[in-house]
């Protein structure tokens, strides 16, 4: 390989010049390569937004109650310990209203009620509504759980009056400690923001990755390129600066986008509230540069081999693929973050991400053999790419 | 000066050149004709150094190509086979990005441009983008890539393949005032026509091989035939593949 002396760098910042200027001029291009990077994370979050505020609507819930005057004592209970419950009264058959879906739920107290309740004995209600619905779900859980409570206190009122212990009633009590829910959708949300930071540079080099390599040997300027006196280290350089410069931009614009977005939503009802401070968006660029130098390499290759710029364009779409395969093995995978992923590049940044993401920071020990090895990787690759610009086979197709 | 030794070079089992040797003198154009699949392409990619010989040599300015490309592309002008512009790119932006290509910058690389301005009109074109340009006007474009360094050997891969008389007129000219400013000029083609009209020395090809080379007088004398047409006809053995 030549070295490169001042006058040889002029050649490659030539082409890179050129080739950006080119690739600028293809609009449609560009906005293939930024589109993803500058709409997933608004998309991405509005969604979780969405999703939150589904949850926080159901907190403000109205109940229809029939009989509400039969049961004073319990409906003063029921608001007194839940403030967002609010109850309308109403009339009318709860079966019809609830399948037309015009009201969720019914509180009925029969007329009986008080006459049993005043002899001690199972004093009924009702609860109705569709359970199929998640939000009715949510609404009956609640107030099934207020309703038992105050079951429960009248019992024991009732037992102490009669000089019993009411603990002696309770034979068993369970404690309900639910992580579940909130613990693996909070899981998701950082995945699926995780997914397209990682897949930006993908996107974002691609058009050019192709239109450098399998695009210039389509329209025949490969051929008189390489016919002036330079190297082909010179021209692969040139073309690799500015397939990565692509891939950075679009890593840029999808981290700072991520902020933004999730600066104006609260996800605090899903159980998580990811914020990305500026040092967060900088420790996240920074780590994703050597996977975007990464990235460019290997749809460089790739086109490389590909015979037209159709055929490169499906060939990267199965590159694209393997940050997100990446993203969702070690998700669904449940696959426990281990040492040794990262040494493998694009898992090894992900895991990295992911630690910034929870607010852990970044492991700068981590950080380095993370980039080390996926530079280490990258050079070899672009050394491969130098040898075969000049062969036979890439420049005829021979 | 262009100079091939003993050329060799095949395909999988098909011999494209076979022991091919040619000489192109500075301030002549030196034709090599030949019906296609004869080789001439695979003959000229190997002076710049595109396909690698399986055996033999070539040399421009004395200059090997396979051990030292840079040196050699420094000293040659090329108009490939394929013209292969960027549309999205002015003739301007063209000019300056090839320019660059051969190390120029600032002031040399606009005399180098203007340089090109003198051998034809493209002064129209100069601020266009190629996209849709017609073949006579990408062809302008490429035939000034190839001389934007004022290269000292010129070789042309069918130049006046698809071009309009007009355009054809035009490169007779440009080549003729090469020669006359003592360049060395290579080109091919398979028709005829071309060659008689403008050569000062023809090889002729056929399956990879010279069959003849000469003068136009040399080769009229050497088949015996009055008109270069017939001798070219003689001295092939067929005219298939030959343009007229």
């Amino acid at each position: 390989m030549s070295q490169l002396n001042k006058k040889s760098l002029n050649r490659v910042k030539a082409i890179f010049k050129k080739e950006i200027k080119d690739s600028m001029r293809d609009r449609r291009a560009l906005m293939m390569a930024m589109l993803p990077a500058l709409l997933a994370p608004i998309l991405m979050t509005f969604m979780f937004h969405m999703i939150a505020k589904t949850r926080i609507s159901s907190d403000e819930l109205t109940v229809q109650i029939i009989g509400q005057q039969n049961a004073p004592d319990l409906i003063g209970f029921l608001k007194d310990q839940d403030k967002e419950i609010k109850f309308e009264d109403y009339q009318g058959i709860p079966k019809q209203d609830i399948q037309s879906e015009k009201i969720k739920v019914v509180l009925e107290i029969p007329d009986d009620y008080a006459e049993k309740f005043s002899k001690s004995e199972p004093a009924s209600v009702y609860l109705h509504s569709d359970n199929s619905l998640d939000k009715s779900k949510a609404v009956v859980r609640r107030l099934n759980r207020l309703i038992q409570g105050y079951a429960a206190n009248i019992g024991s009122m009732r037992l102490m009056v009669r000089g019993v212990n009411p603990a002696i009633s309770r034979a068993v009590i369970i404690e309900d400690r639910d992580y579940s829910t909130d613990a693996s959708r909070a899981g998701q949300i950082l995945a699926g923001l995780q997914m397209f930071i990682l897949m930006a540079a993908f996107f974002g080099s691609a058009p050019t990755a192709i239109d450098t390599t399998a695009g210039e040997r389509e329209r025949k300027s490969l051929e008189p390129l390489l016919v002036h006196p330079l190297s082909s280290l010179q021209i692969m350089l040139g073309k690799y600066f500015t397939v990565v410069s692509f891939g950075l931009l679009a890593t840029i614009i999808s981290v700072v986008m991520t902020a933004i977005a999730l600066d104006f939503v609260s996800l605090k009802a899903l159980g998580v509230d990811p914020k990305l401070t500026f040092g967060m968006q900088l420790n996240i660029i920074l780590m994703l540069v050597p996977m975007a130098l990464f990235a460019a390499s290997m749809q460089m290759l790739t086109c490389l081999f590909a015979k037209s710029f159709k055929e490169a364009q499906s060939y990267l779409g199965m590159v694209s693929f393997i940050p997100m395969a990446t993203v969702i093995a070690t998700m669904v995978g449940g696959a426990k973050s281990a040492d040794w992923m990262f040494n493998v590049p694009i898992l090894g940044q992900q895991q990295l991400l992911t630690n910034v993401f929870r607010g852990e920071g970044m492991d700068m020990a981590n950080f380095a053999t993370a980039s080390g090895v996926t530079l280490l990787l990258t050079a070899v690759i672009v050394i491969v790419l130098t040898r075969l610009l000049r062969s036979e086979r890439v420049v005829y197709g021979a | 000066m262009i100079e091939v030794q003993n050329l060799h070079k095949h395909f999988g089992k098909v011999t494209a050149v076979d022991g091919l040797s040619l000489k192109a003198q500075n301030g002549s154009i030196t034709g090599l004709l030949g019906p296609n699949g004869a080789g001439k392409t695979t003959t000229l990619r190997t002076l710049y150094g595109l396909q690698k010989p399986d055996q033999g040599q070539a040399f421009i300015d004395g200059v090997d190509v396979s051990q030292d490309i840079v040196s050699a592309a420094a000293n040659m002008g090329v108009f490939p086979d394929s013209i292969g512009l960027y549309d999205r790119l002015t003739t301007r932006e063209h000019l300056e990005f090839y320019g660059e290509m051969h190390g120029f910058s600032g002031e040399q690389l606009n005399s180098a441009i203007k340089r090109t301005q003198d051998y034809f009109d493209i002064e129209d074109l100069l601020d266009r983008k190629c996209k849709g340009f017609s073949h006579g006007q990408q062809m302008k474009v490429a035939l000034s890539r190839a001389l934007i360094h004022g290269p000292q050997n010129l070789i042309l891969d069918e130049p006046t393949n698809g071009l309009d008389v007009m355009s054809i007129r035009m490169l007779r000219e440009l080549l003729r005032r090469l020669r006359d400013e003592g360049k060395c000029i290579l080109f091919s083609s398979h028709v005829m026509a071309e060659v008689s009209a403008l050569c000062d020395h023809i090889y002729i090809m056929a399956e990879g091989k010279v069959v003849a080379e000469g003068t136009p007088e040399q080769l009229c004398q050497q088949a015996g035939k009055e008109s270069l047409e017939d001798a070219f006809v003689t001295l092939i053995g067929t005219d298939e593949g030959i343009a007229l």
